[in-house]
């Protein structure tokens, strides 16, 4: 800092600190404003009813997809099916519950609340993809293995499906673990850095 | 569409009333020039979000508060795990203020010095200061924080210590 400036309390600060304003000529008109903020808000509801839209047809597609084997196929691939479907339902009940408690976020509560509330999540959030195995790959990849025992028996064709599922799972669960620890995990240090500064 | 209409002008007034309390809020927890835009229209979606939990609030100044100092360290948390930005650059919603021709150089030095000092505390204690200045009562910064009357107290004590040293030692 330069020399020769004359000392600040904290009255001097406090005075500086309220005379500051925002200049007429700074500001955009608000009618442009008020179109921003409500383009901006609808956008971000829009995004999330799309993704919704996505994933029940996509879930729609999994049904027609499937529901001919179930009432043609041999008895272990319609019990495959079956799996599938229960695996699906399950992938998008879980899902779904995350990303309603995820929208839920209330910024007019206070810090302490706010901070408590956000590490909770961030908890769920972990667990949820830490037993990823659980939930979102053995079901799927076991009906899909069944339905394929059921329609080729086992044969070289099955082993080669059963080491791609193999494949494709472990990358699910490596992707799965590098974003718990990449986002999540510093996410969660950062809450809890910020209620330690909060609560002492 | 008249309820429309009150909203429209429930918000605005808001905005009106506040905008230079924002615009502070930003400075502070904003790293550049860019993230204080970003920050700023940030800020300005989510209190039009929560508008609805505005009407039934007795406290405006604290709910305003509370909205905008989540929103900002919300962000910080994001920016922190996120590798870069995304910084609209032509954010109209933010408008670089044009220097008044009375604004004073050393005025505007003591305010740099007041930033700078500002900076060096923690995020929770940045909120306390800056509530702190603008006058708010230890029970509305025990409100917006969630944390005893008495520890605001504890810590406000503790920040002007640092605060009084900082900025006289700037000037030495």
């Amino acid at each position: 800092m330069a020399g020769g400036r004359s000392g600040m309390n904290l009255e001097d600060a406090r005075r500086e600190w309220q005379s500051q304003t925002t200049l007429e000529n700074s500001r955009m008109s608000e009618a442009e404003m008020l179109e921003l903020v409500k383009h901006s808000s609808s956008a971000f509801a829009r995004t999330i009813a799309r993704r919704d839209r996505r994933e029940t047809i996509a879930a729609i597609v999994v049904m027609i997809l499937f529901l001919p084997l179930l009432a043609t196929g041999p008895w272990l691939a319609r019990a495959g099916v079956l799996v599938v479907l229960g695996a699906f339902a399950l992938i998008f009940t879980k899902l779904g519950a995350a990303r309603r408690l995820e929208a839920s976020e209330r910024l007019d509560l206070s810090l302490a609340e706010l901070l408590e509330s956000e590490r909770t999540k961030v908890n769920g959030q972990i667990r949820l993809l830490e037993s990823v195995v659980s939930w979102y790959i053995i079901p799927p990849a076991a009906g899909a293995m069944l339905i394929v025992i059921g329609l080729e028996g086992l044969s070289w064709f099955t082993a080669g499906y059963a080491l791609f599922a193999l494949a494709i799972s472990l990358w699910v669960y490596r992707l799965n673990q590098h974003a718990v620890r990449r986002e999540l995990r510093p996410r969660r240090s950062e809450l809890e850095r910020l209620i330690h500064e909060l609560k002492g | 569409m008249r309820v429309m209409r009150d909203a429209d002008e429930t918000f605005l007034t808001l905005v009106r009333e506040n905008e230079a309390r924002l615009r502070k809020i930003c400075r502070v927890y904003a790293s550049d020039a860019d993230a204080e835009k970003d920050l700023y229209q940030d800020i300005l979606v989510q209190l039009w979000r929560a508008l609805p939990s505005f009407e039934g609030s007795s406290r405006p100044g604290t709910w305003l508060y509370r909205v905008a100092l989540n929103t900002a360290l919300a962000q910080k948390r994001q920016r922190a795990t996120r590798e870069s930005a995304t910084i609209d650059e032509s954010n109209p919603i933010w408008r670089n203020p044009i220097p008044a021709p009375d604004e004073s150089l050393e005025s505007k030095q003591r305010l740099e010095r007041l930033y700078a000092a500002i900076a060096r505390l923690d995020d929770v204690d940045k909120a306390v200061v800056m509530m702190y200045l603008d006058e708010k009562s230890h029970r509305e910064i025990a409100e917006v924080l969630g944390i005893t009357e008495s520890y605001v107290g504890v810590k406000l004590h503790r920040i002007r210590k640092e605060m009084t040293a900082w900025l006289a030692g700037e000037a030495a």
